[in-house]
Formats: C-alpha cells, sequence, structure tokens
C-alpha cells in the first residue's frame, strides 16, 4: 500500500476529517452547554451523547490519519470500525433527536464512498467474488439440500397428521408470542409481572363466561382467559427448556459411557440406574420439596426436578445406539486414519445416532408439561396466581362437582385449562411421529 | 526393492478375555515386511492374520489385548516400538505412516458424509502443513491474491490448527476466507486422488454419498482414503473378497500400480492363494495365531516346507483333481494344542510336536519355517 495511494483514498481521508471535527464539536458544546434543546428532547441524556459523539470523532479520526498515510487497515479492522460507525450512528440520532438525522445520512455517505473506492479491497471478504458469483456458487452448492428439503416438504405434505401436529403447534406459537395483545396485562393485581393471573374480586365463588371475561373466572376471580393465554408460554418455557437440558445431560452422559465402556460405563450407568429406580413424579416431588426450601424460584425448581429426573431416559436411549454405531467399520475406519476421540464421537457416532433422541425429545416436549401440570395439581407446581394450566386446574379441583341440581354448573374452570393442555401434548406428539417418519433414513424412502 | 525391514513383529502374543475363557488369538507371531515389497499374509478364517494387523496399528477391538512382543516401525531411520508409544503419537502415525483398507467397503463409509468429506478427513488431519505451505505459494502471484490477514491465517494454521484464533475465525462469516481457500485445496487433491484410483468423472463423485457408489466404486474410495497421505506401508484386509471376479480383477490391478505410484509397502491379507500369486513378493503363512512359514512366492509355490503349507496348496480346487481338504479341523485357540498348534491334524507329527513350540528353522536365505520336521537336518536357526 505505500508509495501508491488509489485514487478516492484521499477524498475519504478528506471526508472522514471532516465528520470527525464536525463529532468532536459535536461533543465539546454538548459538554459545555448540556442539554441544547430541553424543551424538545427533555429525556436526552446529554453526558452519554457526548460520549458517544466523542468516540465516533476519535474513530474518524484515526481512520482519517491512517488512510492519509496510505495505510488503509487490514480489512479485519476497517470492518470492525465500521459496524462500531453504523451502531454509534443509529443510536445517536435516537438520543439526540431529529437534528441529528440529516447529518448521520450525510456523514453515512462515507461507508458508501468507502466501498466504491476500496472495492477490490471489499471484494477480498469473499475470496475476490463478486456477490452475485459467491450466490450462483451458493446455489449450485445447495442443490442436494434443496432437493431433499423439497423432498421431505413433500413428505410432509403427503401425511396429514403431521399438518396437523404442526398446525397445532404453530398455533400456539402464535398465542405465545402474541399473548401481550390477546390479553393485555396491566391489571393492578398483577403487580407489574404479566406472569402472574389478574384477579377481579375476592369472590370465592367461580363466574361463568362473560363478555369481559370469556372463560370465565375461577376461584378467587383469576381470569381464567388470561391464565390460558400467558400459560401457553410458561408450558412453552417449561417443555422446550426442560427437554434440552436433560437431552444434553442425557446425551453427554451416555455418548461418554458408551464409548469409552470399562468402569466408567459401570458408574455412569449404576448412577442411572439408581434414578431410574424411584418413581418419577414421586421423586420430582421430593426434589421440589427439596428445592424450594433451598431459596428456588418455585417454577424453576420444579423445572430443575424433571430435568434431573428426565435425563437417564436420554442416557440410556442414546448409549444403546452408540454402541451400536461404535463397532460399525467405518468408526473403526475413522480411527486407522488417526482422528481423535472428540472427532470421532462428534462427526461419526453422533450423526449416525442422534435421530431416534430427537424424536423421543420432540414426544417428551408434551409429556413434560403435563408432568409439570400434574406437579401443579399436586400443589407443586408455579406459584399461586402463576400463569400456568396445571395450577389453574388444580384450583378448580374444587369445582369439579357443582351441585345436585346442577353437576356440571362451573365446568369451564377446568375445561379450557385441560383443553390447552391436551392439544398441546396432542400437537407434540403428532410432530414426533411426524419427524419420526421423515427423519429416519430408512423410513424415508418407502 | 530393498533388503531392509521397515516392520518388525517380534513374539506378539494377544489375548481375548471371553466368558469361555481366554482366547490365545496370537502366540508368538514373528514376522517382518520389507521396505517396498508385497507381503501376502495367508491363512485360514480366524488364524489371526486382521488381528495381527490390527496390532501394527494398535486398534485391536475390546476384549482383545496385546500381552507381550514388540512391534518396531522404522521411521527415519530410527527404530519405533509402537506397543510403547503414547496413544496421542500413534494418532499421527495412523492414516499417516500406516494405513488400512477395510474388508467391506460400504460399511467402511461413513453413510452421512459425501466422498469428498471422507477422503478430506484425512488429508485435513495430516497433510495440513503441506496444503497451507501449497496455498501460500500458489496464490502469491496471479490474479487473485491472497491477503494479508489470510497468509496471516495459514501460517498460524500451518503450525498449529487447533489455537483459538484460527478456530475462531474459520467459523466467522466474513473472516472464514482463509479457510475456504483451504477447503477447496483439500478438494482438489481429493479429485487428484480419485482420478488415480481410476474413477470416472471424480468431480461429480466427489459429491456422492456412499450409497450412491457401486461396491468397485466404494472400495476405489477406501483405497483413496487410505494412500491420501502417501503412507510407508498399506495394510489391506482382503479388500477384494466381497467383491465380483472382475472388479477384484481391477482392484489388484489398481493396487499394484498404485504401490509403485506411491512408492508403498503393502501388507496384503487374503484367503485367497490366487490372488497371492498374482500380487504378492513374499508370503506369510499363518495358522491358529501362528506363523508357520515365511518364504518369496515362488518358493512356497514351488517348495512348501510346512505340512500346512503343503495341505493348504493341495486345496486350491483345479480341474481334473479330486476335490480335498485339510483332515480334522482348526484347534479352539481357547485350549490350543500344546507344542505345536498343528499337532493334531499334521500327517508327519513326531512327539516332539506335542510337547514343544517349534521356533523358525532358516532353511535357506529367506525361506523361513516354524516345524520340528526342519530343526535337525540341513537347517540351521
Amino acid at each position: 500500500m505505500q508509495g501508491s495511494k488509489p485514487l478516492g483514498i484521499s477524498s475519504f481521508a478528506m471526508l472522514k476529517l471532516a465528520t470527525a471535527i464536525i463529532e468532536l464539536n459535536i461533543s465539546v458544546l454538548l459538554f459545555f452547554l448540556g442539554n441544547p434543546f430541553p424543551t424538545m428532547f427533555p429525556s436526552l441524556d446529554a453526558g452519554l451523547t457526548m460520549l458517544i459523539a466523542l468516540l465516533l470523532g476519535v474513530l474518524d479520526l484515526i481512520i482519517a490519519y491512517n488512510l492519509w498515510n496510505g495505510q488503509a487497515f487490514g480489512w479485519i479492522m476497517s470492518t470492525m470500525f465500521l459496524i462500531i460507525d453504523v451502531i454509534l450512528r443509529v443510536t445517536l440520532p435516537i438520543l439526540f433527536g431529529v437534528m441529528y438525522i440529516a447529518f448521520a445520512i450525510l456523514s453515512e455517505l462515507d461507508i458508501a464512498i468507502m466501498y466504491y473506492t476500496t472495492r477490490p479491497k471489499v471484494m477480498l471478504f469473499f475470496g475476490g467474488e463478486t456477490i452475485r458469483e459467491i450466490y450462483e456458487k451458493f446455489k449450485v452448492e445447495m442443490q442436494p439440500q434443496i432437493k431433499e428439503l423439497k423432498f421431505t416438504l413433500h413428505l410432509v405434505k403427503k401425511s396429514p397428521l403431521s399438518i396437523v401436529g404442526a398446525a397445532i403447534v404453530l398455533f400456539y406459537v402464535v398465542i405465545a408470542v402474541f399473548a401481550p395483545v390477546l390479553a393485555p396485562p396491566g391489571h393492578l393485581s398483577q403487580g407489574g409481572n404479566p406472569y402472574m393471573m389478574p384477579k377481579y374480586g375476592i369472590l370465592l365463588v367461580p363466574q361463568p363466561p362473560s363478555p369481559d371475561h370469556p372463560f370465565g373466572t375461577m376461584e378467587g376471580q383469576y381470569d381464567i382467559y388470561y391464565g390460558c393465554i400467558w400459560g401457553t408460554r410458561t408450558a412453552f418455557r417449561i417443555g422446550l427448556s426442560v427437554v434440552a437440558a436433560s437431552l444434553i445431560m442425557g446425551l453427554v452422559i451416555g455418548v461418554i459411557s458408551a464409548y469409552y465402556g470399562g468402569w466408567i460405563d459401570e458408574i455412569l450407568m449404576r448412577f442411572t440406574d439408581i434414578i431410574l429406580a424411584f418413581p418419577g413424579l414421586i421423586l420430582c416431588m421430593a426434589f421440589v420439596v427439596v428445592l424450594v426450601p433451598m431459596g428456588m424460584n418455585r417454577l424453576d425448581a420444579v423445572m430443575l426436578a424433571l430435568v434431573l429426573v428426565g435425563w437417564p431416559g436420554y442416557a440410556r436411549l442414546i448409549r444403546s445406539e452408540v454402541l451400536r454405531v461404535k463397532n460399525e467399520d467405518y468408526v473403526e475406519a475413522a480411527k486407522s486414519v488417526g482422528c481423535s476421540p472428540l472427532r470421532i464421537i462428534s462427526r461419526h457416532i453422533l450423526p449416525n445416532s442422534i435421530y431416534p433422541i430427537i424424536v423421543s425429545a420432540t414426544l417428551d416436549i408434551g409429556t413434560m408439561v403435563l408432568t409439570a401440570a400434574a406437579l401443579s395439581f399436586l400443589g407443586l407446581g408455579a406459584d399461586p396466581g402463576y400463569a400456568d394450566w396445571g395450577w389453574i386446574i388444580n384450583l378448580s379441583r374444587n369445582w369439579i362437582y357443582g351441585s345436585p341440581q346442577n353437576p356440571y354448573q362451573y365446568w369451564y374452570t377446568f375445561v379450557y385449562p385441560g383443553v390447552f393442555i391436551s392439544f398441546f401434548v396432542l400437537g407434540w406428539n403428532l410432530l414426533g411421529d411426524a419427524l419420526r417418519d421423515i427423519l429416519d433414513p430408512t423410513l424415508r424412502r418407502k | 526393492m530393498s533388503e531392509k525391514p521397515l516392520v518388525y513383529i517380534d513374539d506378539l502374543v494377544l489375548n481375548f478375555y471371553t466368558y469361555e475363557g481366554v482366547v490365545q488369538a496370537l502366540d508368538k507371531v514373528k514376522f517382518f515386511v520389507k521396505e517396498g515389497e508385497t507381503l501376502g499374509v495367508v491363512g485360514e478364517t480366524g488364524c489371526g492374520k486382521s488381528m495381527t494387523a490390527f496390532s501394527v496399528l494398535r486398534l485391536v477391538p475390546p476384549p482383545g489385548k496385546i500381552e507381550g512382543g514388540k512391534i518396531f516401525l522404522r521411521k527415519d531411520g530410527k527404530w519405533l516400538d509402537i506397543l510403547r508409544q503414547r496413544e496421542g503419537y500413534l494418532r499421527r502415525i495412523r492414516g499417516n505412516d500406516i494405513s488400512m483398507i477395510f474388508q467391506d467397503p460400504r460399511s467402511a463409509l461413513n453413510p452421512v458424509y459425501t466422498v469428498k468429506d471422507q477422503i478430506g478427513e484425512a488429508i485435513k488431519l495430516h497433510r495440513r502443513e503441506e496444503i497451507c505451505a501449497k496455498i501460500i505459494e500458489n496464490y502469491g502471484e496471479g490474479k487473485i491474491k491472497l491477503s494479508n490477514f489470510e497468509r496471516k491465517m495459514l501460517e498460524k494454521m500451518k503450525k498449529n490448527p487447533r489455537a483459538l484464533s484460527v478456530r475462531f475465525t474459520s467459523k466467522m462469516p466474513l473472516l472464514r476466507g482463509f479457510k475456504k481457500k483451504f477447503d477447496a485445496e483439500v478438494e482438489r487433491e481429493v479429485v487428484k486422488l480419485l482420478r488415480d484410483m481410476r474413477i470416472p468423472d471424480p468431480e461429480r463423485v466427489a459429491e456422492m454419498y456412499p450409497h450412491e457408489l457401486s461396491g468397485g466404486m466404494a472400495q476405489r474410495v477406501v483405497i483413496a482414503i487410505a494412500l491420501s497421505c502417501s503412507p510407508k506401508i498399506l495394510i489391506a484386509d482382503e479388500p477384494t473378497t466381497n467383491l465380483d471376479v472382475t472388479v477384484q480383477l481391477q482392484i489388484l490391478t489398481l493396487i499394484r500400480e498404485l504401490k509403485e505410484k506411491y512408492n508403498a509397502t503393502v501388507h496384503y491379507i487374503t484367503h485367497d492363494m490366487g490372488v497371492i500369486a498374482e500380487l504378492c513378493d513374499r508370503v506369510v503363512v499363518m495358522y491358529a495365531g501362528n506363523v508357520v512359514e515365511m518364504a518369496d512366492v515362488m518358493e512356497i509355490f514351488k517348495n512348501p516346507l510346512h505340512p500346512y503349507t503343503k495341505a493348504l496348496l493341495e486345496c486350491i480346487p483345479r480341474p481334473g483333481r479330486e476335490f480335498k481338504s485339510i483332515e480334522g479341523f482348526v484347534p479352539s485357540l481357547i485350549n490350543p494344542p500344546q507344542g505345536c498348534r498343528f499337532n493334531d491334524r499334521c500327517p508327519f507329527r513326531m512327539d516332539i510336536c506335542l510337547k514343544e513350540k517349534p521356533d523358525f528353522v532358516k532353511v535357506k536365505e529367506g525361506h523361513f519355517v516354524f516345524c520340528h520336521l526342519y530343526s535337525g537336518s540341513g537347517g540351521s536357526k
């Protein structure tokens, strides 16, 4: 780079110098004057804005100096500068208001100029190819994947149950995402926590559905509709995080014990046997009862208990799969090429043994929610008032039978949350079944 | 062919611990492989041919355990006892100095990766420095230049591929250009290798998955993996057993050609005397975990000495001759016969055969036999 200054680089340096001076001036002004527009922008933090402007100014100064010397940065540095530059420039107008936007757009031009003047350099990011060429190559490279994906979609289309399963799960996802719209929080009784159900009064007897409370209210005048909607988020949180955590735990323990064998296997598997020897729900309850007094949030305690009870299943499953794959010739071949154990496990064994576990995990997402609901029903679930389907059902336990004249008087207290739970579990089960048919390479092409 | 041995196996003892008892799979196996030759190891199923080969790589499957003996490998002019090396060092030897072709090519390939990935794996493991140096050299001039950063990263990678900076940047979308160049170079090597294997349209085959390949094709890919790092010794474990005859011939021809081209020593395991006659320079005959005879290939066919070798040669079916087989059965290796392990099937059995295990007798230059018949007369130790 020394000696040969490409056309445009020096003008770029000049522009950078100009923006640097302006930004430094702004920061000095802010420092001395404080907020210049107290009436227009009362919330503007002069100190922070000053700091950002100062940073931007110094950054531009450095870039300008280096460009002037003809020592363009290595592209890694310039990319970094560019990223910081853009982030700061985007935050500054937000803080500083409309006044700065015009200036920001103007100074943003330098990025465009930088791209065009140093275009050959920018192109080097991608190994000397234009973006169009990269895209074409990517398309060709991805051909087999796209083909398989299309086939997978075709399979999905062919099995209606998988569509139903996916639709149910998607429906719940939509409910969970749009919960604040469907059931706006903000009732005084919630205390600012949207996951607590609002309490409309202190009346003990549940009230039937009304325009204000579409699913009615339950004992203590908790709004059932709100609880069902926000309970979806709780259900996803329990299902996904519990399954993910126990999957990882089971995976690590199962793989290690199967791959290394011997006394490591013996110790780990006897340990899993101990956990499996207890009835799952009882052990869960025991864990919750121990964990809650230790200062844990009740919902977290339930989730942790489910993980601690749930991992042995995965560990056993992955162990048997790894034991099967471990003796395949290609693992021996990989060893004879000189692969390390970690590489053999991650590249040769896991890709060939993970599918049954993934399917089982998908099926378990529903089951975990069911178990959590059972714990709630037994009174060991989330905090009272927490938007959780199991807790709603727990509270409506006393209202299953109404009066002798009208035994189903309070049907809404348990039917709505019950339907929510059942369909949630059904959706995941259907999806899991469909996933097995689609992912399993031996069933795939039948 | 030089006369210097490249691998020397001395009194190798290998036992398998099973519930039925200790299977004495190899009992004082002793032979050597000369540099540049093709050594054929022949014997019945279960006589320990493959286990000897696995021992050389020290990859004996459990519950097998190497209980004694030494395996020397000559590396850079020094003798290296493979059984005493650290596992990490062995990993550098496997694939690089010694590599193996497996019996069933289909199961030796991982079904979830393309041919390109599987051959590339060995190259990336052992030839990283060479490939990096090549890229740095070749990209220097020409239209596409290597940026400073890429050069720096490649040099770093050449030194230590597990450096944090290399591992991190090779996964960053904009920064991994050097990794892409590396992968492209590896792919070029793979295609070159496949072309050497006489595979038509190597660019297309490189993108294929193992299930799309025919048996012969898959075996060529396995051979390509084995040869990808130009090993000194190529162990071929019955590579043609599962193939039909025409493909078998092609693979044999290929191995013979590649041996010259890659300057490798071949340790060929088979039970087919025809293949031995076709391919090998020297033969080791094994029986029930013992070496019984070792000689040049012509010598074995013209002048077999050990009773077992004689019987084995008689067993080759030929037109116009009655079908013959060796009387008796291969002894159980849990309770092998005392003394010579062939004694219960041997027509020339003597008293000493029941008591004492025969040591090798050098009958003439390059012809060794492990038999009491020759220890007194004419043979010298």
